[in-house]
């Protein structure tokens, strides 16, 4: 069991912001009985086509030295143009991914670095611990945004650490996240086809398969729409998840319906939980109506 | 908390307020009120789509939620009539022994689960195992119903006035589904039989009540095959329904 929530703000071509970071971590706090381990969140800027936010996790007890260590790193391969380190956590901005090798070169030259988000306009911050309690490490509350996804993990399918925690970052795609609750039976099988086709995984987790096999349709070409239809087939097991890129929010649920998922929309927003509770504590406006995805159902807003 | 007492000349329904409590601090001012002060009818305002509320009472009282309720609203209970105004979400009056619950809004997943006797009215739409396990008592949902509908329903009559997903009955032992819409498939050994009179008699008691707009005449009638009965591993055909 686990809560999965999401909100997306529709129109004027994507630059339309709210509170993005304030619903997620409210969202997800009323959430949190269904999944204490963790919490995690993929929150959606205005895209900057020339430059793009690196999150990264590092492991040291030294942490600014490591935040540097990062930097520099990072600085070999392409241009940094700043950064900041807090905690486990440092934040790059640089004006390239370097066709996608950032992530593997940061994590090389690094010992115990772990990339968690490479985005023109998603950061992913996630941790240990309640949606307050990441927050008050993170300042997840402050982030606003155009969209974004949320998580509250109770860890069935592998270890309860940071990186093991949702959202799933579609390595090595820039700005494609998944949040998912169930479990993906066939998720080896998925995976080595997957790397197979050259995509390399960062977890033992099921979910993060998710996340590289949608990307990998929409690289391919696929539409948004195609892609989720797919995986409805194509994935074995219980899901209902959420996965995120630049341009919106689409989202699946499994042939059984067994995991629960609403939607609630009005002419400016989406809103998405596994619960009308969580939603009601943001939106307690009796005229949105949430509506619980029906089996096999797929939805996608993009902007 | 503060005791609750319920004047024998109010000329007002008492109100529970969820804003400031806990669950079962909601859960035991609707009991006291009800049970102890003696209230025929309580009125709880913003529910905020709260898991558990208004579960395991015993007497015939009114109870009315202003708003939307979460998971397990209603369940459990023996002669209470209660109204949602908005949704609810999963297992809506699970296990109510008798009385009666009615939801203006839509309802979630497995709703009315294994109820053994009152009546269940949505007025939207309801999701996934809708009359999943029903042992007796009736669900109408005036809407459209979710995968797998009345799956193992034992006793009792669901009645659909929308479409039906995919498993419609599946499993089913006895009771009686009827529906006025699509259905997308049938589920394990269920089977289309025809209306007879007692169907109409029994359409038209469950449709009364409620402002449906829906005729008997509009309704089709599911019901066991009863070939899962008895089941035989030597049968391959047999394998082939069941799984």
């Amino acid at each position: 069991m686990c809560g999965i929530v999401g909100i997306f703000h529709k129109g004027h071509g994507g630059t339309r912001t709210g509170p993005v970071g304030d619903v997620l971590v409210t969202m997800c706090q009323d959430l949190h009985r269904r999944g204490p381990d963790s919490t995690g969140f993929a929150v959606y800027g205005v895209a900057d086509d020339a430059s793009l936010v690196v999150r990264v996790d590092i492991d040291r007890p030294d942490s600014a030295h490591a935040a540097e260590l990062v930097a520099i790193a990072a600085e070999q391969l392409v241009v940094v143009k700043d950064w900041q380190g807090a905690g486990r956590s440092v934040r790059l901005h640089v004006a390239s991914d370097g066709d996608g090798k950032l992530a593997d070169w940061i994590e090389e030259r690094v010992p115990g670095a772990r990339v968690f988000s490479v985005g023109h306009a998603m950061e992913i911050v996630k941790d240990v611990g309640s949606a307050f309690e990441v927050d008050a490490v993170h300042g997840v509350r402050g982030m606003t945004g155009t969209h974004g996804i949320g998580h509250t993990r109770m860890a069935t399918e592998s270890r309860v650490d940071i990186a093991h925690s949702h959202p799933f970052w579609a390595r090595p795609f820039p700005d494609i996240a998944v949040v998912h609750n169930g479990t993906i039976t066939n998720y080896h099988q998925l995976r080595r086809r997957l790397e197979m086709r050259g995509h390399r995984f960062s977890t033992q987790n099921d979910s993060e398969v998710i996340a590289v096999y949608v990307a990998d349709r929409l690289q391919r070409g696929e539409p948004l729409e195609e892609a989720l239809r797919a995986s409805v087939s194509d994935l074995d097991g219980t899901f209902a998840y959420l996965i995120s890129t630049d341009r919106g929010v689409g989202l699946a649920r499994d042939q059984f319906a067994t995991k629960p998922l609403l939607y609630a929309e009005d002419d400016d927003m989406v809103v998405l939980s596994s619960e009308e509770v969580a939603l009601r504590r943001v939106f307690p406006d009796p005229a949105l109506v949430p509506r619980e995805l029906a089996a096999k159902e797929v939805r996608w807003w993009l902007n | 908390m503060a005791q609750l007492t319920v004047p024998s000349d109010l000329g007002f329904s008492p109100v529970v307020d969820c804003s400031e409590l806990t669950t079962r601090e909601i859960n035991l001012a609707v009991r006291e009120l009800i049970e102890k002060a003696g209230a025929t009818e309580v009125v709880i305002r913003n529910p905020a789509a709260r898991h558990n509320l208004g579960v395991a009472i015993k007497a015939e009282a009114e109870l009315r939620f202003e708003g939307p309720v979460g998971w397990y609203a209603a369940g459990m209970n023996c002669g209470l009539s209660v109204t949602v105004r908005g949704n609810c979400g999963w297992g809506v009056a699970e296990c109510m022994m008798s009385g009666r619950v009615a939801v203006y809004g839509h309802a979630g997943s497995s709703t009315a689960a294994s109820i053994r006797g009152g009546s269940v009215y949505v007025d939207g739409d309801a999701g996934a195992r809708a009359g999943i396990a029903m042992k007796g008592g009736l669900l109408v949902v005036r809407g459209s119903v979710g995968y797998m509908t009345g799956f193992m329903m034992q006793r009792g009559t669901i009645v659909v006035g929308g479409d039906a997903a995919d498993g419609l009955g599946d499993s089913m032992y006895e009771g009686t589904i009827y529906i006025a819409g699509e259905i997308e498939s049938l589920g394990a050994d269920a089977v289309e039989k025809d209306l007879n009179d007692d169907d109409v008699a029994a359409l038209c008691a469950a449709l009364t009540p409620w402002d449906t707009g829906l005729e008997p005449k509009q309704f089709r009638k599911i019901e066991s095959g009863r070939k899962l009965w008895n089941f035989s591993a030597h049968e391959p055909e047999m394998w082939k329904v069941a799984l």
